[in-house]
């Protein structure tokens, strides 16, 4: 598989699985390598599996400070905050401090704009939040299901 | 951590999926840290499979829950018998015709299936 073969994974549904898979380290070599190549070169790609490793080390690290009360709290704090934009806080402070009357035309306009041309970065952030989401669900029912069928892996 | 914060970041998934999750990791809370050390380990070594033999396991799973109490119960017992039975003692059991009496179809499948992931991962 090279770069020239498939499409971004993010712009791609048949190829989401391939990133989703990279992120939960199930890919074999060969496969692995042409992703990290594409995501050397694709920054929504890089974005995504950076932030999706933080997921996946918060699972390796469930157990190693703190039990799994403090896995819980940490897992969902990164799936809940990491991926805020950061400039998100900055921009909540400062509209607190305006008045807004002078400004009710233009925002009346910006509001027929949002409508028409929807924010795209926003439906990514969410989509991100929801496939972070079922990568915790799959890693809880794996974690069950090697309880529940005890399968001792050597 | 608090529930809203929580809430918020299952927001996304199903109800019933919600639910399930919560209950999950309820269960790992409770769970004394030695077993949730083992645990981890044998995660770390699910994770290590190839991933047609992980999706394998997972559907075997599946397929279990899916059964009514009482045959999960006599699946799972099946299975704790074949934990201590090697290879070859459990291709006897599966083509013995009392197994094929205790098991429905789906049931045999199962526990063929899991026959083989123990043959694939420790022997």
């Amino acid at each position: 598989m090279t770069e020239q073969r498939f499409r971004c994974p993010l712009q791609s549904e048949e190829n989401a699985q391939l990133l989703l898979d990279y992120c939960a380290r199930r890919l074999d070599p060969s496969r692995r390598a042409a992703l990290e190549a594409h995501i050397g070169l694709c920054p929504s790609c890089r974005e995504f599996s950076q932030a999706q490793r933080l997921v996946w080390e918060a699972l390796d690290a469930w157990d190693s400070s703190g039990g799994a009360a403090d896995f819980d709290r940490r897992l969902y704090q990164r799936i809940s905050e990491e991926r805020k934009p950061p400039w998100a806080d900055r921009l909540t402070a400062w509209t607190a401090e305006i008045s807004w009357k002078p400004a009710l035309p233009a925002a009346a306009a910006l509001a027929l704009w949002v409508t028409f041309f929807p924010v795209r970065p926003t439906e990514e952030a969410e989509g991100f939040e929801r496939v972070a989401a079922e990568q915790v669900e799959g890693a809880l029912e794996d974690l069950d299901m090697l309880q529940q069928l005890k399968l001792n892996l050597q | 951590m608090p529930p809203a914060q929580r809430k918020k970041a299952l927001a996304d998934l199903p109800p019933e999926r919600r639910a399930q999750v919560e209950q999950r990791l309820q269960k790992l809370d409770a769970m004394p840290a030695a077993e949730r050390a083992a645990l981890e380990k044998r995660y770390e070594a699910f994770q290590q499979l190839p991933a047609e033999k992980q999706e394998s396991a997972r559907n075997m799973f599946r397929d279990l829950n899916g059964l009514p109490e009482a045959r999960r119960t006599a699946v799972q017992e099946e299975m704790d018998a074949f934990r201590r039975t090697d290879a070859a003692g459990r291709a006897e059991v599966l083509a013995s015709p009392a197994f094929r009496r205790r098991f429905d179809g789906l049931e045999r499948d199962i526990l063929s299936r899991f026959h083989r992931f123990l043959s694939d991962t420790r022997e």
